[in-house]
Parts: structure tokens; C-alpha cells; sequence
């Protein structure tokens, strides 16, 4: 009976192999070949905030590529819970797209899945993306490939904490009372002494909540060079990659959250609960919360919480590759004509009217320019009714070519572009470390992480016996040979700078 | 055999296989042709190539599965709580259905058995925030009330979980055997129990002699259903419930939720597929054991 | 079972207190939506919240439109897939348990194969990508016609046990028989196991979120659990990554959203429970009409 069901078994799984084999093949067409009368349709999956709303839009952007580059373009909105899970079978049944954003997260799987196009093969054809780019085209650089390229936005975000100005006020504090940084840890006392006011004066408040705090955010006080298995201390100018949760930055940081966790100055929920500060202070029970930020913080706070806040800046501003690639556009090996799709992505970093498009939807319907030249609702439209409204500029292409939003400052992308200038760039800047070498052991790295990572951040648990245990088992799980493998990559790319 | 006498014996069948076809197609299509991605367990997936054209990698995906130090506690944590389940499933299912069926009062009787099936009808996501109403450490219900003097840190502490894990489970799926169990008493004969009155049978020995006896065959089927499914869980409840929380991984780290973990990184196609052909050939060797056993004392329950 | 009244008074107690158990939650997650949110940052989760509002209901009924059209779309393949997949499986399930059928054990296992072995969401989904179910009622339906092969091994020995051997013995004399008793004979006598698993079904279906997330981009399309859960990421979405006073969905209260969200999911099923609950139950009892 077996034996039958098994030889069965085995002729359906061959014809299914068959069944699978065609329509794998992608014969690519030679660069630049399909050029003349046909326009080529690119498909072009951009992150948005729904599906199905992008019709009319995706008309208007084919009027504008047809004019301009005899090319259409088929919008293929994702949305974050699609980019979970629809995008990777998308992708692993190899459905024709051109181009994807993807986040710097996914790239090392994805590049090892063979997704991803190299950049530099077609370099003739994204000369203007360059010149957009500039340094930071180094960010999409694994090793030699040009993997893909940097969404134009914000570079170098801080953290600080972020605290309800009614009451920092009539507890009688200024902003300039403050001064924390990460050169002198003790001076993070000042903020709990804050808190502690705060418990005092109004004991049904919580002084601080949200999903973020300092050892999570490490992002903005050390680089990690991709993952955080061997960072650069110090903002990226340490000479030697080390072991971060080993350091004594880490352990002081834990110790705070530690006591902020036991004093109740902290959420109880704070390492379970997954709501960010922002939420938890529109509540109207939460007096801080820690975020990185960027030029136009209070104002996107205030519109976020509905609060006026002050800013106790906690972090220096790194300019990191993480910080620039978070990101990024990349050209997928299932696109028909590979070279018009860097052709387009070349238009779309400077294409003012494709961008505008793109976020605030069509002009004079979704929006339109106000008196002083920035985007607003049109009359009777407004954030419940209007059909496209992306608003996700930071994760499109060229922010800064973006008509900015009613309310901004009026020299938004200056102040944010100069926002960036005074950054200390971390030395690794436009290092990106090629994992694939050790995704064993950083997979198991990441399970270790996962396991102790929210808890002593958020001091859920005493970090004295812990810490120790995290360290083990990272030693354990191979962080050396990971720590090795990245110094390693980071000395050679080092010395090639010079 | 010559083909004539094979063809005459299979004749009268022939209705029977025709009422198979639809089923079959069905399960051709739906399960064995996708079928052919288990290979991807042997193969590091390069798109470019194709699946099949991908190299092949032996058994390399299935290293990670042990190269994790807690493999022992994962394995543990799996079987247990599996066998956990089987049994508090089935036992309280048995009991439920033995309750119901016996209620006299037709309405009431309704009431109970459409209670028992109203957590079907809701997903673990919305679950996980009903339980988290229950425990949250701030806002909490539990906290808030019988443990406000010494409140418990239930998203660090492990000593619950055991047991909030079982409830939870046991909580949303129990309707479903209860159901089966409802469905095989009413079938049952009620001369028997008449007779087995006259004979001065009580409600117990009614119950032990004729009641459960009827249902062996359905506690069977379940059982091998389960046992099939003993090296799986259900991700939701093992990491949506606890919030994902890490300090509690000693007690919620399952198969399921370590392979989510590796999902993302590079390779994860082929070692998803890897431990999952792990998780079914240990269910596999289990059901033919059983089904062997079973078909030792009773061949007409044997599912094959 | 013969009860006297002492069993009936003790059955009642444990069930009525079963049933409490089953409710209590599904109460407090309909309390928590309309719940005052500062109220519930406040005082935490209770039954007996200080201060009620119905903003996230507010919210929600700004797209009442498309949920009612979702609403449509669940009841629609509910209903096909709960029929077709009922009766594929039980004229599965019913040839499988004839005594004496040849290759009985080899389609047992043919079946019983599926609930162990799967390729993977992959290649599943290129299957029903390429046979055109993408953006259709089919994308609901059909993958799900046989969420679990175990109904037809459960429909197989529900039908050996119950159905007498000399009725088959007859049938095999005359072949076209056995159909016949299918619909004379299997049908109504499966009718509580039939019943069971169409329910089942039913809410399977009706919880279904995942085929409208893998195969649906038009909005018209989705599905209410599909659209719903759309709501609740979008929600979070825009939480997390607006930055422009230009959202006004920043300044909702998005604990009570979420309850809410969760709580007109289920919404229709228990409106329709006690109808439901009156056919299904009907079913179970019809099969023990021998008694």
C-alpha cells in the first residue's frame, strides 16, 4: 500500500516539477534594446498607506513619463502589512516587478535570494541619480554591488526625550536647566530626578512610556554597521568593532531604565506593550517618551500627541550608512528591460511633479498649493474623506523635491538638509557589512537578542545577573565570528578609502 | 489477476470512485502539486535559477534547527504542551458534550452548546488583547483587582504561562471536540440506555458501559489527528498571547516560533521548509506507529 | 443517559458556569470598545467604566460603505465554500468507509498525507495566482474548500460505525446503489457529523483574513476580516510613520479602535447565532431519530 502511494506520489511530484520549472526563466532582453515605439510599462512598488486608491494618480504619472520618458508605469501600492507578507511570495514567485523599495533590514535575504540587480552594471543610465545622491549613494553599497539606492530625506537623527511643556513649565524647569549627554552618564540623573518630580506632583500620571528607550535606539550612539554584532562606539569613531552589550554605555543605560522601572517612573507594560510614546501620550496620561528626531520635531510631535512639548536632546547626530539606507529603491531581476527601470528610477529622483504626485495625490481634487506655496487639503476635503493621501515623503524617492505640507516651516528642506551638516560621521559611513558569510550565526544571534533585548532595555528585569547571561549565550550563539568577519570587512574597506 | 476479472471486481465500485473524483482533483491541486516545495528544504533559493535550478545545499537547512543551544528546551516545550492539550482538549471536550446531551431543558441545552463555540469565533490577535486586558501590568484586570496588593509581573514572570497557555488553548478550541463528541452521542441508540436501566445500570455505569464505549472511534480519529500534529503549535497562541515577551521564552519558545524567527534573515525559505519537513516526518512516523497499534486491537478505527 | 434531577441541577450549575466563562471575554473586549479611552489609560481595563464613548465606533462607521460591501463578499463565500466543501468531503468520506472497497487503505493515506506534508505557502500561492482566483470570490473560496482533510476521515468512521453492513451488502449487487444511498440513506444519517463540520466550515471561512491579504488588491473585493485587518494595520501605520499635522487619524484613540475593529468582525455572527444555532442544532438532534 505504501509502496504504491509513494511511486504515485513520485510521478505527480515530477510533473509538478516540470509544472514549476517553466515560467521561472527570465530571459532578460538586452539592455536599452525595446527602446523605440513600444512604451515599456514599469512596475513600481512603492510603500503606501492603502491599496486601491491609486488610479487616477497612476493615470496622471503615465501622462507625465509618457511625455517625458515614452515609458508607462503600473503603481503597485504595498502596504506595511503586505511587505511582511505578501512581498517576500511576490517575490519568490517571481511576479514581474521593477522596482521595489525595501527596507535595509530585508536586503541581506534578499540579495542572498538573487532579487536584487546590481546597480552599478547600468550605471550609464543614472547619471542625474548620482548627482541627486551624491555621498550617500555610498549607503547603497554591499561590498561592490550597488544594491540599490538611498531614498532623498532627513540623514542623522538624534534621540532625546521628548516631555508635556504644560508641565515641565509649572513645575518651574526650563530647557536650558538641561544638559544630558552620553560623555558623562551621570548626568542622565537630572531626567530621573524630572520624573520623580513628576510621580510627586501628579501620582496618576506615568513620566514615561512608549516602545523606545537607549539601548534599543543604538542606532543614534553607536554605529552598527548593518546589524548590532559588533558596533563602532562612540558615534562610529571607536578604532575597533566591540561587543555593545558588553559595554559600560549599555550596562549605565540599563541601570537607568532599571530604576525608572522599579521607582514606577516607567509604564509596567513598558517592555510589553508595543504602542510607541507618541500614542501613549495623546492619552493624555504619559509625560515623556524617548524618539530620535528630526528638524521639525515639536511640530510633528505636536501633531502626533496633540501636545506641546520640549525636547531634552540626549544623543549627538550621527551620519551613519543605517541612517542613510534605511530605505532604499532597487531594481528586481524579474523586470523585462532592466535598463529602463534605472532609467526611470534615474527621472524619479528629479522629477518634482512625479514625487508631488506620488504623496499628496492629484493637485486640485486630494490637494493644492495654498498662498504660501505649500500643499492643503482643497475646501471640503479633509484627512476622513480625501481618496489618495500617502503622506510617507521620507520613504518616496526625493523628499526634498516634495511641495511641503500647510504649517511647515517655510524653508522646511533647508533647515532639514542643514540639519544633517553638523553630524559627526560615524567612520564606517558608506560601510555596509556583507553578512551572508555568517547568517547562521547571526539568525541565532538575533533569537539570543530577542530573548533578553526588550526586558533589560526597558529594565523589566535586573540587569546585573542578566547582562551576563545576554553576553554568554551572544558568545555562545558565535558573535565572535561575527565580530571577527565584520572587523575584517571594515579594515578592508577602510584601507581602500584612503 | 487478468485485467477482466480486476475490471469486474472494481465494477460495482464504480459510483464510489466517481464520488471520489471532485475530492481527489481537489486535493491533487491544492496539496500535492505545491508539494514540490518541500525540495527547497535542500536547497539555498536562488530566483534567479529557479527552484529547481537552485543549488543544492544537503542538509545544511536543517543544521539551524540544531545549532541553537535551547533546541532542548523548544523540543521540550513543544511536546509538552502539545500533550497537554491533547489531553485537557479531549477530557473536558468528553465531559462538555456528556453534559450537554444530557440536559433535559431543550433551550437551555442550545444556550450551552452555542456558548461552548463562541471563542472560535475569535482570532488569536484579538484574543492576545483580550488576555492582555486580563495581565497587563498598568491597566490590568488581574493586577487591578485580586492581585492588588501583590501584583504579579506577568509578562517576565514564567511560573503562570503554563497554565494561562493550557486555559487559553483549552478555552478556544475546546468547542470544536465538544462539538464532535455532541455529534457522536446523539447517534447512539437510546434503547441501550433504556435497557441497560432496566438492568439497573446507573448514570455512571451508563456512562462507562455505553457512552464511552460509542465513543472510541471519534477519540481515536481526534487522537491521531493530534498525534500527527504533536512536533507543530499554534504560533498565535505561543506568540501572539505572550506579547512576544522574551523573558517568558523558556516556557513559550516553540518550533513555530523559532523558525518565525529565522524567517526573515537570509535563507529562511529553504530552513522554513527544512523544519518544516522535520515537523512533519516526526508527525508522520508517530501516525503510522499508532495507526499500527491501532489496527493491532481494533482494524475498523484504524485511519489506514 | 437517564438523569435523575440531582444530575440535572449539577449539569446546569457546571454549564451555566462554562457558558460564563466563554462570555465573560468577548464582554469585556465589546466594554473596552467603548470605553473612554483617557478613562481606560486611567483606571485600566473593567466592566464598569467610568466614562463611555463611542468615537472608535465613530471611526469605523466612516467606512460603513465598504463594510457593508465586505460583509457581502464573507457571507458570499461562506456560503459556496461551506456547501461545496461539504459535500466534496462527504462523498469522499462516505465511498472511503464501504466495507471492502479496493484501494480503501491507499486513498485513506492518499488523503490522510495532505494533513502532514505541504510545500509551503510559496508554491501555493503560485498555484492559485495562476489558475486566475487573484481579485476574485474564488481567491475566498477555493483554498479553503478542504481546510483539513481530518473531515473526511471523521465523515468515513462517523459512516462505518452508524450505517449497517447489510445495506451495503445490498447496494454492491446493484452498483448504481450506492449513490442512491448516499442521498437516501448517508445523507440524513450524517446529518449531525455533516452538520459539525459545515459549521466548522462556516466559521473558517467567516475568520478568514489571509487569502484576501495574499490575493485581493481591490478594495471592493475584500473580504470583512480582510478589510478589517487592513483598518488595523493602517491604523498603526500611520501611528508610527506620519510625521504632518495633515492625518487626522493621529489623534484617535486607537485602543478602543482596535477592540471595536475586533468586535464588529463577530458582530454579524452573533446577531445570526441564535438562527444558526436553531438549524444546527436541529441537524444533531435529526440524527438521532433511531432513538
Amino acid at each position: 500500500m505504501l509502496k504504491k502511494s509513494v511511486s504515485i506520489l513520485s510521478i505527480l511530484a515530477l510533473s509538478l516539477t516540470m509544472l514549476a520549472a517553466c515560467g521561472k526563466d527570465n530571459t532578460s532582453t538586452t539592455p536599452g534594446q525595446t527602446a523605440s515605439e513600444e512604451p515599456y510599462t514599469v512596475n513600481f512598488a512603492y510603500h503606501a498607506p492603502k491599496e486601491g486608491n491609486q488610479t487616477e494618480v497612476n493615470a496622471l504619472i503615465n501622462e507625465l513619463t509618457m511625455k517625458e520618458l515614452n515609458m508607462k508605469v503600473n503603481l503597485m501600492p504595498i502596504t506595511w502589512d503586505t511587505y511582511n507578507s505578501k512581498m517576500p511570495m511576490m517575490l519568490a514567485a517571481q511576479e514581474p516587478i521593477d522596482i521595489s523599495f525595501v527596507f535595509a533590514f530585508s536586503l541581506p535575504s534578499f540579495i542572498d535570494q538573487g532579487y536584487i540587480v546590481d546597480g552599478s552594471d547600468y550605471e550609464e543610465y543614472t547619471k542625474d541619480l548620482y548627482k541627486v545622491l551624491g555621498d550617500d549613494l555610498q549607503g547603497g553599497y554591499i561590498g561592490d554591488m550597488l544594491a540599490g539606492f538611498p531614498m532623498m530625506n532627513v540623514r542623522g537623527t538624534p534621540s532625546g526625550i521628548f516631555v508635556r511643556k504644560d508641565i515641565f513649565e509649572e513645575l518651574g524647569y526650563k530647557a536650558s536647566d538641561f544638559s544630558v549627554t552620553t560623555d558623562d552618564m551621570s548626568s542622565f540623573k537630572q531626567i530621573t530626578d524630572l520624573f520623580a518630580k513628576v510621580k510627586e506632583k501628579y501620582p496618576d500620571m506615568t513620566p514615561f512610556d512608549g516602545f523606545r528607550t537607549f539601548g534599543l535606539n543604538t542606532i543614534t550612539y553607536v554605529d552598527g554597521m548593518g546589524d548590532n554584532f559588533g558596533v563602532l562606539e562612540n558615534y562610529g569613531q571607536a578604532d575597533k568593532v566591540t561587543n555593545y552589550y558588553e559595554s559600560e554605555q549599555f550596562k549605565q543605560f540599563a541601570l537607568l531604565n532599571r530604576e525608572w522601572f522599579t521607582k514606577g517612573l516607567s509604564s509596567k507594560d513598558i517592555a510589553v506593550d508595543k504602542e510607541l510614546g507618541q500614542a501613549k501620550m495623546k492619552a493624555g496620561k504619559t509625560f515623556a517618551f524617548f524618539a530620535s528626531y528630526g528638524a521639525n520635531a515639536i511640530t510633528d510631535v505636536k501633531s502626533q500627541t496633540g501636545y506641546d512639548t520640549v525636547l531634552i536632546p540626549v544623543s549627538s547626530k550621527m551620519k551613519s550608512t543605517t541612517a542613510v539606507n534605511g530605505a532604499l529603491n532597487v531594481v528586481l531581476n524579474t523586470s523585462a528591460d532592466k535598463a529602463k527601470a534605472f532609467q526611470f528610477l534615474n527621472w524619479a529622483y528629479n522629477s518634482k511633479e512625479f514625487n508631488d504626485l506620488l504623496n499628496w495625490g492629484v493637485p486640485g481634487k486630494d490637494w493644492v498649493v495654498n498662498a504660501d506655496g505649500q500643499a492643503d487639503y482643497p475646501e471640503g476635503v479633509d484627512a476622513t474623506n480625501v481618496n489618495y493621501h500617502s503622506d510617507y515623503g521620507f520613504i518616496y524617492p526625493n523628499q526634498y523635491l516634495m511641495t511641503p505640507w500647510a504649517g511647515s516651516p517655510k524653508d522646511i528642506w533647508e533647515k532639514y538638509k542643514a540639519f544633517s551638516d553638523d553630524a559627526i560621521v560615524s567612520r564606517a559611513f558608506g560601510f555596509t557589512f556583507d553578512s551572508s558569510s555568517v547568517a547562521m550565526e547571526q539568525s541565532q544571534l538575533a533569537a539570543v537578542l530577542a530573548k533578553y533585548e526588550n526586558a533589560i532595555s526597558f529594565g523589566a528585569v535586573d540587569p546585573e545577573p542578566t547582562l551576563k547571561q545576554l553576553n554568554d549565550e551572544l558568545h555562545n550563539a558565535g558573535l565572535q565570528t561575527v565580530m571577527d568577519e565584520k572587523q575584517k570587512q571594515l579594515d578592508a574597506w577602510l584601507s581602500k578609502q584612503k | 489477476m487478468n485485467k477482466g476479472s480486476l475490471l469486474k471486481r472494481l465494477k460495482p465500485f464504480l459510483p464510489l470512485y466517481l464520488m471520489m473524483i471532485p475530492c481527489a482533483v481537489y486535493l491533487i491541486v491544492n496539496n500535492y502539486i505545491p508539494m514540490v516545495g518541500i525540495i527547497s528544504a535542500f536547497k539555498s533559493f536562488k530566483a534567479t535559477e529557479g527552484l529547481l535550478g537552485s543549488p543544492w545545499v544537503g542538509w545544511k537547512n536543517f543544521e539551524f534547527l540544531l545549532r541553537t543551544s535551547d533546541i532542548g528546551v523548544i523540543i521540550r516545550n513543544t511536546l509538552l504542551y502539545n500533550a497537554a492539550f491533547i489531553l485537557v482538549n479531549n477530557l473536558v471536550g468528553i465531559v462538555l458534550a456528556i453534559l450537554i446531551t444530557g440536559v433535559r431543558n431543550n433551550k437551555m441545552k442550545k444556550v450551552y452548546q452555542s456558548s461552548v463555540l463562541l471563542p472560535f469565533t475569535m482570532s488569536m490577535v484579538v484574543i492576545s488583547y483580550v488576555v492582555f486586558a486580563f495581565l497587563s501590568q498598568q491597566n490590568g484586570l488581574l493586577n487591578n483587582s485580586i492581585f492588588q496588593n501583590n501584583p504579579v509581573e506577568w509578562y517576565s514572570d514564567t511560573t503562570w504561562w503554563p497554565l494561562i497557555l493550557t486555559l487559553v488553548q483549552c478555552w478556544k478550541y475546546v468547542g470544536y471536540g465538544a462539538l464532535i463528541y455532541i455529534a457522536g452521542i446523539s447517534v447512539i441508540d437510546r434503547s441501550l440506555y433504556e435497557a441497560g436501566a432496566i438492568d439497573g445500570a446507573g448514570t455512571w455505569k451508563q456512562m462507562t458501559h455505553i457512552t464511552l464505549p460509542a465513543l472510541v472511534p471519534s477519540i481515536i480519529t481526534l487522537f491521531l489527528l493530534s498525534i500527527g500534529r504533536i512536533f507543530y503549535s499554534d504560533f498565535g497562541l505561543f506568540y501572539l498571547i505572550p506579547q512576544n515577551s522574551g523573558m517568558l521564552f523558556n516556557v513559550t519558545a516553540t518550533v513555530d516560533t523559532y523558525v518565525y524567527s529565522a524567517l526573515m534573515s537570509p535563507g529562511g525559505i529553504g530552513r522554513s521548509a527544512a523544519a518544516g519537513l522535520v515537523q512533519a516526518m516526526v508527525g508522520f512516523g508517530l501516525v503510522l506507529l499508532v495507526n499500527a497499534i491501532v489496527r493491532k486491537f481494533s482494524a475498523k478505527d484504524a485511519i489506514f | 443517559m437517564t438523569y435523575n434531577k440531582t444530575h440535572q441541577t449539577v449539569s446546569h450549575i457546571l454549564l451555566l458556569l462554562v457558558t460564563l466563562a466563554m462570555i465573560i471575554p468577548l464582554l469585556l473586549l465589546f466594554i473596552s470598545s467603548v470605553t473612554d479611552e483617557k478613562a481606560l489609560v486611567a483606571n485600566g481595563y473593567s466592566f464598569f467604566p467610568e466614562k463611555l464613548s463611542l468615537n472608535a465606533y465613530g471611526y469605523i462607521s466612516t467606512n460603513s460603505g465598504t463594510i457593508f460591501k465586505a460583509y457581502g463578499i464573507t457571507i458570499i463565500a461562506t456560503a459556496i465554500g461551506t456547501a461545496v466543501g461539504v459535500l466534496i468531503t462527504a462523498m469522499m468520506g462516505f465511498a472511503l468507509s464501504i466495507k471492502g472497497l479496493p484501494g480503501k487503505n491507499a486513498i485513506s493515506f492518499f488523503v490522510y498525507f495532505t494533513m502532514l506534508f505541504n510545500g509551503g505557502l510559496v508554491p501555493s500561492y503560485i498555484m492559485w495566482t495562476s489558475l486566475g482566483t487573484v481579485n476574485t470570490i474564488w481567491a475566498y473560496v477555493v483554498p479553503f474548500l478542504l481546510t483539513n482533510a481530518f473531515s473526511i476521515i471523521l465523515i468515513r468512521s462517523y459512516f462505518a460505525s452508524n450505517i449497517p453492513n447489510e445495506l451495503y451488502d445490498s447496494a454492491k449487487i446493484d452498483g448504481a446503489g450506492f449513490f442512491r444511498i448516499f442521498m437516501v440513506i448517508g445523507m440524513p444519517l450524517g446529518k449531525p457529523i455533516l452538520v459539525t463540520i459545515g459549521l466548522f466550515s462556516c466559521l473558517n471561512y467567516w475568520n478568514d483574513w489571509q487569502n484576501g491579504l495574499y490575493f485581493i488588491t481591490d478594495p471592493d473585493m475584500l473580504s470583512i476580516q480582510a478589510l478589517l485587518n487592513k483598518m488595523n494595520q493602517n491604523l498603526q501605520a500611520v501611528i508610527t510613520y506620519t510625521s504632518t499635522s495633515s492625518s487626522s487619524t493621529a489623534t484617535l484613540p486607537h485602543v478602543s479602535i482596535r477592540m471595536a475593529i475586533a468586535f464588529v468582525a463577530i458582530l454579524p455572527i452573533l446577531v445570526m447565532y441564535p438562527f444558526l444555532q436553531k438549524y444546527f442544532a436541529s441537524g444533531i438532534m435529526g440524527g438521532a431519530v433511531k432513538g
